[in-house]
């Protein structure tokens, strides 16, 4: 029988958010966003670097037979981008990042590897970086649903058979 | 829990002291913008697991911001560790993680890692002062059994599963029996909670 303990800690925090001053949930909230946008320029300039690293490690991920490391480095690299991206406002690279995440996820558990996935991914996640050179949402969009769809269809069940028969 | 960011409502976070681990200079950046932002003053960041263990054992502090891919996805293992055998000052310490993906095989260990809560990026402000005002203001109590030490997860307490027998050593089981008296009527209850003059 297994044995469970319960303790009671009283924290600090509870009293120290208590304390009087401080500011409004509002101003925070605002100041938040302000001191983030100071970032902004660096922080592009930091996508752009990591940008750089994922196509260095797609060439190892395209040039190793054993996809295993490769893929986790990949994995790596397009996982930071996560965050800095939407805190600049480029919610969709970090979408699309997302995505790429998930399907070198799936793709290592699952023991099986589709490099033009991979390879349509890292394209999207440039093109995604720069969407005032697309022209509209609409391309924007168009490739987010593009993405999903060699998603779902890498990861669906039926890839799966296709690809057992082929081998 | 929906913070509007339009509340006026005041908060001070001031006084405490306060630890970030994250991983990427930029990326710490942008979490201390955040806090900065919400009146952090004293705030200590790091990089690694091993710098924020160091720390550890020198400050006692009010709470934690840890990204779960600091070191190469060691965050929750940190967590763990100071849940488990982390100084005994910063043993119940609210933590907060950030996740950005997490790998399937990680889900049920960000879970289990003892985090009192855990935020998907991209990290948006009135999103992470929601969770550490909710964090502040929950005294959750802690458990702590093999497979498990932090804050209790359950949110409210409905009894045990449907069909299940309960595994609290105060659960009632939920095969009651019958009533062993007949029901109290009406005048009976009513008689009970009159008011009467005292004797």
């Amino acid at each position: 029988m297994s044995s469970v303990t319960f303790s009671f800690p009283q924290h600090r925090l509870g009293k120290i958010i208590r304390q009087p001053g401080g500011k409004s949930v509002a101003d925070a909230v605002r100041d938040a966003a302000a001191g983030i946008e100071t970032l902004r320029p660096p922080c592009l300039e930091t996508i752009d670097e990591i940008l750089t690293l994922v196509d260095q490690r797609m060439n190892e991920f395209l040039a190793t037979a054993d996809k295993i490391v490769p893929g986790r480095r990949l994995y790596a690299a397009v996982n930071s981008i996560i965050g800095l991206a939407g805190a600049v406002g480029l919610d969709e690279v970090d979408r699309a990042a997302f995505s790429l995440c998930d399907l070198l996820d799936q793709m290592a558990r699952m023991g099986r590897w589709d490099v033009a996935a991979v390879a349509v991914h890292v394209q999207a996640l440039h093109l995604l970086r720069s969407p005032a050179a697309l022209g509209s949402d609409a391309s924007v969009r168009a490739i987010l649903t593009g993405l999903k769809q060699v998603r779902d269809k890498v990861l669906s069940p039926d890839a799966g058979r296709v690809a057992d028969g082929a081998n | 829990m929906s913070l509007s960011p339009d509340s006026k409502a005041k908060f001070n976070l001031r006084g405490a002291q306060i630890l970030l681990v994250e991983e990427g200079s930029m990326a710490l950046d942008i979490l201390v913008q955040i806090l900065v932002g919400f009146g952090g003053k004293d705030m200590m960041k790091v990089q690694s697991v091993a710098e924020a263990k160091e720390l550890l054992g020198k400050a006692t502090l009010d709470l934690m911001v840890v990204a779960a891919s600091v070191g190469d996805g060691a965050g929750y293992a940190l967590v763990e560790w100071i849940r488990r055998e982390g100084p005994e000052s910063n043993r119940f310490v609210p933590i907060v993680m950030l996740a950005a993906h997490t790998p399937q095989t990680d889900v049920m260990r960000a879970r289990d890692s003892g985090a009192h809560c855990i935020i998907a990026k991209p990290l948006k402000p009135v999103v992470l002062l929601e969770r550490i005002l909710w964090v502040a203001r929950e005294q959750k109590k802690f458990v702590s059994c093999p497979s498990y030490a932090g804050p209790d997860r359950r949110f409210r307490f409905d009894g045990p599963p449907a069909g299940g027998p309960g595994r609290r050593h105060d659960d009632i089981n939920e095969d009651l029996g019958e009533a062993i008296a007949p029901n109290m009527s009406q005048d009976m209850i009513d008689a009970l909670i009159t008011r009467k003059k005292k004797s």
